[in-house]
């Protein structure tokens, strides 16, 4: 079995808006992949359909061989997520949320050691909303490692960073898949994508338009690089 | 579950003395009440006041604390994060709950000290059946705030649903107000609210009046209680 995430006519939609628009999906075990597009292309709808944490109106998900709605408890002992937004309560301090966490899983990671790796000690004692950026983005990394998951989803998780952050989560992020841990992860900067990802695929409208690895697609579509084929892919005119 | 459950109560307990409302409409106002009535009435009004006010605490918990921290929670996506781990979120609603119970526990506490140090009110039935009749009459206004919790797909409506219930209960359950100086309609509105009956009890264990004639009222509110828990517990929405 060395299938991580299987998708197969996945649809959803809010009303008379059409989120995803039957998405079919394989992702490898071990590679990082890539989901890319638009603000409102349906990224975070895939993702979210797909771990059952959002309805779907129709499709069938596979992750890691389970069901994520019917096998929800023994999955995600395995998978990792990360979310767009928070999910804190209010005033909890960086040490307690990380006590949180742990509650949740049955054989958690020692978060303390987790602190130590990604450089959050001296930390724990402050407001989890007063963090800095890319101490939150960490932070939330933290959070998605505490069950030493097979399998991590990242949504969005560069938003708003500076550059130098972003760069600190990427040679992170990097050192995960060298450790093995498949990563799925949805991003609108295609210099991240290019330089993490193995394989990817742009959404447009809630369908994939285009799927492979950044090379492929770059060639595929004439250019030098990812950003390109990008532009290319989802007809974006040439700003002179 | 239990596991889950036991790491995480004390963390919640830890957040719930973090929030200023909870501290200030749980422990300060019912013991502010409580000295009030000792100090405008006559010895007998204080005595059936005390077991009135000792209920303020479970309806601030139980109709405000409970059902809007859980609905925080799913506001800010706390529910979600859960949904995508292996915890049991009949876990997490023990924890609120039973945290929500202590600091109601702590509010009954203080109410009593400050009834018998300053009016020299007695409980008549003894601490035991004091507890009970507290702990029975807890039951379905907690019941109440985890329906709210459990259905309430956002803040607005768990905020409107919650002031719904408590300050009804708070106003007329004869928490605050005697229903013995009530006219008769009100009085009937006292009694069927689920308080009302918990309130009921609350002040024949502070008369010490024979615990036979509550039985039918226990058995009524530990019914209402269970059935209610069973829908919180199976229409539970997590966002």
């Amino acid at each position: 079995m060395d299938t991580a995430l299987r998708v197969r006519g996945l649809r959803k939609s809010y009303g008379a808006l059409v989120a995803v628009d039957g998405v079919d999906l394989e992702v490898r075990r071990g590679e990082t992949f890539g989901i890319l597009g638009h603000n409102g292309a349906g990224k975070t709808s895939l993702i979210e359909c797909s771990l059952g944490i959002r309805a779907r109106d129709a499709g069938e998900v596979e992750i890691l061989g389970m069901n994520p709605v019917t096998e929800r408890k023994a999955l995600f002992d395995l998978v990792g997520v990360q979310f767009q937004e928070s999910g804190w309560p209010d005033a909890i301090r960086v040490g307690e949320l990380c006590e949180l966490g742990s509650a949740l899983y049955s054989r958690p990671r020692d978060w303390r050691a987790l602190c130590r790796e990604l450089g959050l000690v001296g930390k724990e004692k402050i407001k989890a909303k007063e963090l800095s950026g890319g101490e939150k983005q960490r932070l939330s990394i933290l959070l998605a490692l505490l069950p030493d998951p097979e399998l991590l989803f990242l949504d969005e998780l560069t938003t708003g960073l500076d550059p130098v952050a972003r760069r600190e989560v990427w040679s992170l992020l990097e050192g995960l898949t060298g450790k093995g841990v498949g990563i799925v992860l949805s991003s609108h900067y295609m210099d991240e994508a290019e330089r993490l990802c193995d394989r990817v695929t742009v959404l447009k409208a809630g369908r994939i338009v285009a799927l492979g690895s950044p090379a492929e697609l770059a060639e595929r579509n004439g250019v030098l690089n990812l950003e390109e084929a990008y532009l290319a892919i989802i007809g974006a005119k040439e700003v002179a | 579950m239990m596991r889950g459950f036991l790491r995480l109560f004390p963390l919640e307990f830890k957040l719930a003395l973090r929030n200023p409302d909870l501290l200030l409409f749980g422990l300060g106002f019912p013991v502010g009440i409580m000295v009030l009535i000792g100090l405008v009435s006559s010895p007998e009004t204080t005595r059936l006041g005390f077991g009135g006010v000792g209920a303020v605490g479970i309806a601030a918990t139980g109709l405000m604390g409970l059902p809007l921290t859980i609905s925080d929670y799913r506001h800010r996506r706390v529910l979600t994060r859960f949904r995508a781990s292996p915890a049991d979120p009949a876990a997490l609603l023990l924890a609120q709950g039973l945290t929500q119970l202590c600091v109601a526990l702590i509010s009954a506490a203080l109410v009593w000290l400050s009834a018998a140090l300053l009016f020299g009110v007695r409980v008549e039935g003894g601490v035991l059946r004091y507890i009970l009749a507290f702990l029975v009459a807890a039951a379905p206004v907690y019941t109440l705030g985890c329906l709210v919790a459990s259905l309430a797909p956002d803040m607005k409506t768990a905020n409107a649903a919650a002031s719904l219930l408590y300050f009804p209960m708070l106003l007329l359950a004869g928490t605050t107000v005697p229903t013995e100086i009530m006219p008769k309609g009100l009085r009937f509105l006292a009694e069927i609210l689920p308080l009302g009956q918990g309130v009921r009890l609350l002040k024949s264990a502070v008369l010490g009046t024979p615990l036979v004639d509550d039985l039918p009222r226990i058995l009524a509110l530990l019914v209402f209680s269970i059935l209610g828990y069973s829908v919180a517990a199976t229409s539970f929405r997590w966002d």
